[in-house]
């Protein structure tokens, strides 16, 4: 019993002690996030990324010391469109915030601002592993960023209402940096126009589609899926007319398959970034999609 | 806790509907009728034009019909209310080396009595069916419940868990109200189907019961303001269930072979508090998980079938600590090393059928597990893993002296005390949602009528969980 109360006591004293917060704490999910928070707070604020960019965006193993991230946010940042299902609702539940709890000023869902793709019209986990608010890896289209960033820039101005000035004007000031890449970047995009595209996962349809790439396929026979070696000699055998521009992968998947399947084809293949610190050439926001747009323009 | 598979969509769905976020998107840009990109638009696809003049059929076809009338059919339909509903599921085929009326009388001494043995069942076995329920009751609280289904020839149906936490308490507290499993160890809030093995540990079986402790209570728990993971839980239970293996705070009575009713007062309920402290941090890719757990509350035991002594002690402590330690290879690859110690703490009185004679018993009984985890493949299908059990102190004291052996009914029982396991296993994980477990066990912790049992046992399990994504296991 003596143990029990000191515990109690503790809990009470180490409550009572809890120290005012200067900077605004944000936690995010993936390291895009992080990035554009970074061009936006410009260090007034103190951002926790979970994953790592050359993680399975998919799996992200929820840390017990994300917990106590959790518990002194202001904001939580996420991707949304289910792509966080497997490891923030626990977190969330787990860190006793209800500054971060869903429905809550401090609970950003950022595939709200912008228009999700491929909804599904039934949804079945016989489909394998799918979204039904549609595919969630939204920002590998540039144009995505722009709406994203101004979510970001609101999100952090109702944090922090003495900053929402600052923050505006540093949002218009990367926007207008931003306007000119973008702008550099549908240019140097449009010789990849028609260009058919094989993918590990579903996961550049944003990028093919602002690109004008054609996807013809996946190496996972379903999402989520580990490709199967029939699978892939139906792949193959589809394919041969010649037609398949290059086969793309991601960081984290294994490289045999698209690696065969792209001799089989004689094309190139290569590991696309599909988020900052993914690839090393993807350090930034920026060279994200420097990066993207260089590796499939051989 | 951490591994909380139930754990399930709703938290995430529901700000799709918070109308706090839509400023933000209604004044945004689309990509299709983007500013920012004047110049230079990729020529759209085919598909999407496709989708485009299916699009403007529709709109034309929508305007040339008659406004459809109104229907009020769904008006009060409130289906998107309904919680999350999770579905498990989980059979095995098993295969054992004793028959399985042996299998159902062997006793651990001093820990588990053959009349509380369950063993497993030769053949297919189908182990249990689970429901569990998840949905936010109002902005103040969540709620949980899981109803599970233990088919047999009676089918059993047990509310293992109901209860409300509360989503807005500040400074980091949380409370939970209601029938729950107690945050004790590192493996007793964790349900059936996220074991890393088909069963409990054995200190775990001897202890706390095949299922861990469950009970109506009431948990303050807090987290502090760091940077690493500072959890403090504080547990009051009823302390009232025929399923522990020690806490049972209910009195005794025993009518001796000389007629001699020897019986005791009930104790006072609630009468079961645990107090446990988990801390974990990280070191880039290598994770640690740290903690102590305590309970304390009144145990009542009884031995023999009919019985044949009662141990009541009030003031029963059992304490734990545990140790894990997780290396994230990659990321689907992992190694984890998982340890636990329990022991258990109690004196009172031991009343005799045999002669209507009460003593004092004071007993000291302890063991670890120690496990290896490796997750090996990519993409994170395969786990392969190992298990040692030892139950490393058994002693027992009866009026001060200490005891070789329990004699009941008769029979007598050697009070060993390094009785041990070893458990190996091999698991397929198709998708997160079905599971293959291939296990085999060497087990040499029970007695028949005081002579210890070479067992080995091999199982094929299989488990499903259907329903809403469940959350992913630390």
């Amino acid at each position: 019993m003596k143990f029990m109360m000191t515990l109690l006591a503790t809990a009470i004293v180490f409550a009572l002690a809890v120290p005012v917060q200067a900077k605004t704490k944000i936690v995010v999910t993936y390291p895009y996030i992080a990035a554009l928070v970074g061009e936006i707070a410009k260090g007034q604020a103190e951002v926790t990324t979970l994953a790592k960019g050359d993680e399975d965006p998919h799996f992200v193993v929820p840390r017990p010391s994300f917990i106590g991230k959790l518990r002194q946010a202001d904001l939580l940042i996420i991707n949304g469109g289910s792509l966080e299902i497997g490891f923030v609702p626990p977190l969330i539940r787990q860190a006793n915030n209800p500054k971060i709890m869903p429905g809550a000023e401090g609970f950003v869902d950022l595939s709200q601002s912008v228009d999700l793709i491929e909804k599904p019209d039934k949804v079945s986990r016989s489909e394998g592993d799918i979204h039904p608010e549609g595919n969630p890896h939204f920002i590998l289209d540039w144009h995505n960023v722009p709406p994203v960033a101004r979510a970001i820039a609101d999100a952090l101005g109702r944090a922090d209402r003495g900053g929402a000035g600052a923050y505006q004007k540093n949002l218009e000031g990367f926007l207008a940096r931003w306007k000119a890449q973008s702008d550099a970047w549908d240019k140097k995009a449009s010789p990849l126009k028609g260009k058919a595209i094989i993918q590990y996962h579903r996961l550049f349809d944003y990028f093919a589609l602002r690109t004008g790439m054609k996807i013809v396929g996946e190496l996972e026979p379903k999402p989520g899926i580990p490709p199967t070696s029939r699978h892939l000699e139906e792949l193959i055998e589809t394919n041969t007319a010649g037609t398949v521009y290059m086969v793309v992968t991601d960081a984290y998947h294994e490289k045999k398959s698209p690696e065969g399947v792209a001799q089989k084809l004689s094309v190139p293949w290569a590991v696309l970034p599909q988020d900052v610190g993914a690839i090393a050439a993807a350090k930034d926001i920026f060279s994200l999609y420097d990066t993207l747009l260089a590796s499939v323009l051989k | 806790m951490f591994s909380f598979a139930l754990t399930t969509a709703l938290l995430l769905a529901q700000p799709l509907d918070s109308p706090s976020e839509s400023p933000a998107a209604a004044d945004v840009p689309t990509p299709a009728s983007s500013t920012t990109a004047p110049e230079v638009k990729p020529a759209p696809s085919y598909d999407d034009l496709v989708r485009r003049i299916e699009a403007l059929e529709k709109a034309e076809a929508a305007r040339a019909a008659p406004p459809p009338t109104r229907s009020t059919a769904g008006v009060f339909t409130q289906n998107r209310f309904n919680p999350d509903l999770s579905i498990i599921a989980d059979f095995a085929v098993v295969g054992t080396s004793i028959n399985d009326k042996t299998a159902q009388t062997l006793a651990v001494p001093g820990f588990i009595d053959q009349s509380d043995r369950t063993g497993k069942l030769r053949g297919i076995d189908f182990n249990y069916l689970e429901l569990a329920f998840n949905v936010a009751v109002d902005p103040y609280f969540d709620f949980f419940s899981v109803v599970t289904i233990a088919p047999g020839t009676a089918d059993v149906v047990d509310v293992e868990e109901t209860y409300v936490d509360t989503r807005q308490l500040p400074f980091g507290f949380q409370l939970r109200i209601g029938k729950f499993l107690s945050a004790f160890g590192r493996l007793n809030g964790m349900h059936q189907h996220v074991w890393d093995f088909y069963d409990q540990p054995l200190v775990y079986e001897a202890f706390m019961g095949t299922e861990g402790f469950k009970n109506p209570g009431l948990r303050v728990s807090w987290t502090a303001p760091v940077d690493f993971l500072l959890q403090l839980n504080f547990e009051v239970f009823q302390g009232v269930s025929d399923e522990s293996q020690t806490y049972n705070a209910v009195g005794y009575s025993l009518t001796a072979a000389n007629g001699t009713t020897l019986s005791s007062a009930a104790p006072f309920v609630p009468g079961l508090y645990v107090g446990s402290l988990k801390s974990s941090f990280d070191s880039g890719d290598h994770v640690f998980l740290v903690g102590a757990s305590a309970m304390y509350g009144h145990s009542t035991q009884s031995y023999g079938s009919p019985t044949d002594m009662v141990f009541s002690a009030p003031g029963t402590i059992l304490y734990d600590g545990e140790l894990t330690y997780k290396y994230l290879i990659s990321s689907y690859r992992s190694l984890t090393w998982q340890s636990e110690y329990v022991g258990r703490v109690s004196s009172g009185d031991l009343a005799l059928a045999s002669d209507g004679s009460v003593h004092h018993e004071s007993k000291k009984q302890g063991g670890f597990y120690t496990q290896l985890i490796w997750r090996f493949d990519d993409p994170g299908r395969w786990r392969v893993g190992e298990r040692f059990d030892l139950l490393t102190q058994n002693s027992v004291t009866i009026d001060g002296v200490t005891q070789s052996s329990l004699t009941i009914n008769g029979v007598g029982q050697p009070l060993t005390n390094m009785l041990q396991r070893y458990t190996t296993m091999l698991e397929f994980s198709p998708t997160e949602f079905s599971r293959f477990r291939l296990q085999y066990d060497f087990d040499r912790s029970r007695d028949l009528d005081g002579v210890r049992k070479n067992i080995h046992e091999v199982l094929l399990q299989m488990n499903i969980a259907v329903g809403p994504h469940g959350a992913h296991s630390f």
